[in-house]
């Protein structure tokens, strides 16, 4: 037994060891204001939509490239999917003529903190002139961001978790996420009843800027028809938010919509609402194949699709840009949309109005 | 009366915990009461308390079951995959639990015959299991599992009473018997208070043991059914962290995590003060973090109540008492 205790102790002190984030002259960082502003908030941020064409042609680039992308665990679909938008938009690159290649290599699994910075770090002692990074939590990557600044590595985030090391940071607009996920229902409800919101892991910024959206957005609207009654952690876990959904239908049998952080945990509560017999809506985020496929069949009404493939080719060509010697905005959100049975069987190009491929210099 | 009030006190301090927490909800709400929220709350201790009930088997031995929220997570994938196969719903059943007991032995053998420290043993399966799931499903949860499977799992008897609590209280009268009643059973007791000893008496301590993991995991085995049954899908990310409740379940139902004491009744009554808590924070509506905060106390007062009964029962009998 005091064998098991000094166990526990030797890895929990580890554990505190490797998660303290060692930040350097904080201040001097290429994203230090967007860290200060709130990746969310940030007053510079552009949309990609928005910017598509003021950026103009990606400039020649005559020398050989690597860049690297260290991404989390390929467990998840999402992570997968930004792997294939990555390698999609580096063949574009490659297909006109760009001597380029990208190496993505993942975490084992979602806390892989160590794991992910030692493939970052094989990275960067390989000396790649980029690497795009998605940090399992904030400070995981620092040591191998300090590497690279002082190698004078491109650095670029894609997705999360935004790190003040990385010049810009393409992902998806989380606080957005949540009012386009609280706007679809407010008006699928006829503007009036109980709505509730099912959140992820309470530490993850992600999570709490998508509740704080839906929470700001039915704050704005100013409407006393309508009720926030729940704000409940359902940890990313679809069976906790099938029992979350549960029990609040128990309480409030008139919900009349649910916000979820994620799909997984939106096709959770589906499966209570379905059965307890409520006609209740119920919205997720990430745009899962999961996700798609019930709103084809009928059964979840609508989910925030990030779309990670593009994202993930975006993010190539920003570090490109950025390789090429242009100018890139510290933060790039990505293009994102609400998709429910009107729209799920569109393109991204019916949705969007464009194609995504980069214009490249004649 | 004070013999069967010495032979369950430690189940009376959870009923109390139980009581206490349900007055103090239904004070606040009283909807709380109502037959609907209660069957809820019932329905939602099932999974902790089949993986519970498993778990209190396995540390009764001594040891511990890091791998049950893994092979909860790859039951359920399998169980998808060959209900959407089209298995006979009986050849269906009984194939899952024998998968689910296989991965049970699998522990044991490790930790009986191979002599791995239980906690590093199951740690290393739970990796391994886990793995096994996302290599089934390529990562993708298996959806869309036929209705006829799922309703074998997930539909109700009469208002408020589904099968998924009916399996969870039959199989808990099953395990009190086997724990009790069994020579299996007084065997597992006996390696848990003493292992040396018990093996110079002639006990099959091995087989004893790889037993005890294999009946365990068919407690997680259900309950990944259930899931299936619940949720319609098999998920191969889900169960993380699930260990920890099964332990918890099982430790403020008395369970003595150094092994040789506790029994199966304490863990269903853990796992349905649990899920009474659980359901009674989200209904008062009380923030995410504090439910953390709330948690770990509850769970630490209903241990420390087992200590303030033993303490009046030493003072009552000195020699009455038995070592906590």
């Amino acid at each position: 037994m005091k064998k098991k205790l000094l166990a526990a102790l030797l890895a929990a002190s580890m554990m505190t060891a490797a998660a303290v984030p060692v930040y350097a002259s904080e201040d001097e960082l290429p994203s230090a204001d967007v860290a200060e502003q709130g990746y969310d908030f940030y007053d510079q941020a552009v949309q990609y939509n928005d910017i598509r064409e003021e950026l103009g042609a990606v400039p020649k680039l005559d020398e050989e490239i690597t860049i690297g992308f260290a991404t989390k665990t390929f467990e998840n679909e999402f992570w997968r999917m930004e792997k294939e938008g990555a390698e999609w938009g580096a063949e574009m690159f490659q297909d006109a003529g760009y001597n380029l290649t990208i190496d993505v290599r993942g975490a084992q699994t979602e806390s892989d903190e160590e794991g992910q910075l030692t493939l970052m770090m094989d990275m960067v002692n390989k000396g790649y002139n980029a690497i795009m990074i998605s940090g399992i939590s904030e400070g995981n990557l620092v040591p191998g961001c300090e590497a690279a600044m002082e190698k004078g590595i491109e650095l670029t985030t894609v997705m999360d978790a935004f790190s003040p090391y990385a010049g810009t940071t393409v992902g998806a607009w989380h606080y957005m996420a949540g009012k386009q996920g609280a706007e679809w229902i407010y008006n699928k409800i006829g503007q009036e009843g109980q709505v509730a919101c099912i959140t992820g892991l309470s530490q993850a910024t992600a999570a709490q800027a998508r509740t704080q959206g839906f929470n700001d957005f039915f704050a704005e609207q100013n409407n006393d028809k309508i009720e926030i009654v729940a704000v409940q952690n359902g940890d990313w876990d679809r069976q906790k938010a099938y029992n979350i959904t549960e029990t609040l239908l128990q309480q409030y049998p008139d919900l009349k919509g649910i916000y979820c952080n994620n799909d997984t945990m939106a096709m959770g509560s589906l499966e209570a609402i379905k059965a307890a017999g409520s006609d209740c809506v119920v919205v997720g985020t990430d745009g899962t194949s999961e996700a798609i496929a019930s709103i084809q069949e009928g059964e979840l009404d609508a989910t925030v699709d990030f779309s990670p493939k593009v994202m993930g080719a975006i993010g190539v060509e920003m570090t490109i840009r950025k390789l090429a010697g242009q100018d890139v905005p510290k933060v790039v959100y990505a293009p994102q949309c609400v998709r429910d049975s009107e729209n799920v069987d569109k393109t991204f190009e019916e949705i969007f109005g464009y194609e995504y491929a980069p214009v490249f210099e004649e | 009366m004070k013999k069967f009030y010495q032979k369950y006190r430690r189940e009376f301090s959870v009923v109390v915990a139980i009581i206490i927490t349900f007055a103090f909800f239904g004070i606040m709400n009283p909807a709380y009461f109502s037959v609907a929220n209660i069957s809820t709350i019932i329905t939602q201790s099932v999974t902790y308390g089949l993986m519970g009930i498993g778990m209190t088997c396995v540390i009764i031995t001594g040891g511990i079951d890091l791998s049950v929220g893994s092979v909860l997570a790859l039951v359920a994938c399998v169980a998808a995959q060959l209900a959407k196969a089209g298995l006979p719903i009986p050849v269906w059943i009984a194939l899952c639990l024998v998968i689910g007991f296989g991965l049970g032995i699998i522990n044991g053998f490790l930790i009986s015959k191979l002599h791995l420290q239980p906690f590093v043993a199951t740690m290393g399966t739970m990796s391994i299991y886990r793995g096994l799931a996302y290599v089934i499903t390529g990562g993708y949860p298996v959806l869309s599992v036929p209705k006829s499977y799922r309703n074998v799992f997930n539909s109700t008897l009469a208002p408020n009473v589904s099968v998924s609590v009916l399996i969870f209280f039959v199989f808990a009268i099953v395990m009190t018997i086997v724990m009790k009643k069994t020579r299996l059973g007084s065997h597992i007791y006996a390696i848990g208070g003493n292992e040396d000893a018990t093996r110079l008496s002639g006990v099959r301590v091995v087989f004893t043991k790889v037993m005890a993991y294999g009946i365990a995991m068919l407690g997680t085995t259900l309950a990944a059914m259930i899931l299936v049954g619940r949720l319609g899908t098999g998920d191969p990310s889900t169960g993380q962290g699930y260990e920890l409740d099964a332990i918890a379940a099982a430790a403020i139902g008395g369970t003595s995590m150094a092994g040789g004491r506790g029994n199966i009744f304490g863990t269903v009554l853990g796992a349905i003060l649990f899920s009474a808590l659980k359901c009674g924070l989200i209904t008062m509506g009380v923030d995410t973090f504090y439910q953390f905060i709330v948690t770990g106390i509850v769970i630490v007062i209903a241990a420390y109540l087992e200590i303030i009964q033993n303490y009046f029962l030493q003072k009552k009998s000195s020699k009455g008492a038995q070592k906590a």
